[in-house]
């Protein structure tokens, strides 16, 4: 059995990374090539020298493998993000509905116990506002199968981007209708600010998430139809 | 009965007689016409089946040949990377080939899993008939386009 030195190792992170942009097809080849160059190397000039020069590779061959995604793919990027918001917005409508289908058919059971009520609405609805981006990254990720990374930072991006643009302009109206610091403004921040807020940069990185968790099951799926 | 074509599409259909189009530069230089929609797709044509090595793709290409048998991911990028001067990613070397593989110029095959590369095989590359086709015309192409020009001859 071969053993290796861990003081031998490449970065973890950039390995991790690296794997998650290759296609699938040329995974194997690509980690191979920079482990290869990386002992080679690490023998010669150093660790540290060589653990530069991985980092350096991995982040040039990332941003390589990106702009070829986009070149290759992309009609497939454009159909599932556009995809990922309108599922975005669908579920955003179908969990109102259910909601208000809630409130409206069970209204006398819910203030019969308000406690309970007040419960579910705070923990139900942040639970649901973080697990729809992660599972709207992960159907993102996995229709658009080779490109998933690139889709889902896609979608993040866009979707972190429109909801900053719509947290400025709260900010403004609220500031202009109620008077400044906004922060100041009663109910102001549970109810106007704090979506916005976990849409702006919470959102985003859940969607990755999703995307992530999506591209190791496909990734492992192709490994194994390969053997 | 004579058909009546318009100056215009009279004009347009000897041009196509002519079979200038073929050439659309010339026919935008000359004055017989200016950038039409035929000439748009032809060019589109052109962009989307073209025939002709980009660049690096070249770079790459002569990289193969230099290195024959022993052409894979670490060789061809060490063999750029001494030869023209310039540090590539890895990405870049593989997003290349895979191109090239696909417009059928490269062929690539896997190698054994070796113990240094982490239980990883090597791909190996080699350029195809249809790819040494290719590299000689933009070969030729650059040559008689750099026949007589000072500044090449003041370089070499």
């Amino acid at each position: 059995m071969m053993t290796k030195s861990p003081l031998m190792q490449p970065p973890r992170i950039a390995v991790w990374l690296v794997n998650l942009f290759t296609p699938y097809d040329q995974s194997e080849s690509i980690q191979g090539d920079l482990l290869e160059e990386f002992a080679g190397l690490a023998s010669k000039s150093g660790r540290v020298s060589a653990r530069r020069w991985y980092w350096r590779q991995s982040v040039k061959s990332i941003a390589q493998l990106i702009c070829t995604g986009f070149r290759v793919a992309s009609w497939l990027i454009a159909v599932t993000v556009v995809g990922g918001f309108l599922l975005a917005w669908g579920l955003g409508y179908l969990s109102e509905k259910a909601i208000t289908g809630v409130l409206v058919n069970y209204g006398s059971q819910v203030y019969a116990h308000v406690d309970a009520y007040v419960f579910w609405l705070i923990y139900g609805v942040l639970v649901e506002r973080l697990l729809e981006p992660m599972l709207i990254g992960f159907i993102v990720s996995r229709v658009s199968k080779g490109q998933e990374l690139i889709a889902t930072i896609t979608l993040s991006l866009l979707w972190g981007g429109l909801s900053g643009v719509f947290l400025i302009q709260a900010v403004i109206q609220v500031g202009r209708n109620f008077g400044w610091p906004v922060w100041a403004v009663p109910n102001a921040f549970s109810a106007v600010f704090e979506p916005l807020l976990l849409s702006t940069f919470v959102s985003p990185l859940l969607v990755l998430i999703g995307g992530v968790v999506a591209r190791k099951h496909n990734a492992r799926r192709a490994l194994i139809s390969q053997r | 009965m004579t058909r009546s074509v318009s100056p215009r599409r009279d004009q347009r259909l000897h041009h196509d007689d002519r079979r200038d189009w073929m050439n659309p530069s010339e026919c935008v230089a000359n004055g017989t016409g200016s950038l039409t929609l035929e000439y748009f797709f032809y060019i589109v044509y052109l962009m989307a089946n073209r025939d002709y090595l980009g660049e690096f793709e070249h770079i790459v290409v002569l990289a193969l040949l230099r290195l024959g048998e022993r052409a894979y991911g670490v060789t061809v990028r060490q063999e750029i990377e001494l030869r023209v001067g310039r540090e590539v990613s890895i990405g870049a070397i593989y997003a290349t080939l895979d191109r090239l593989e696909a417009k059928g110029y490269v062929k690539s095959h896997l190698g054994d899993p070796t113990p240094e590369r982490g239980g990883r095989s090597k791909r190996f590359f080699r350029v195809s008939a249809k790819g040494m086709a290719a590299v000689n015309r933009s070969h030729r192409a650059l040559q008689r386009m750099t026949a007589g020009l000072a500044i090449v001859r003041s370089y070499s």
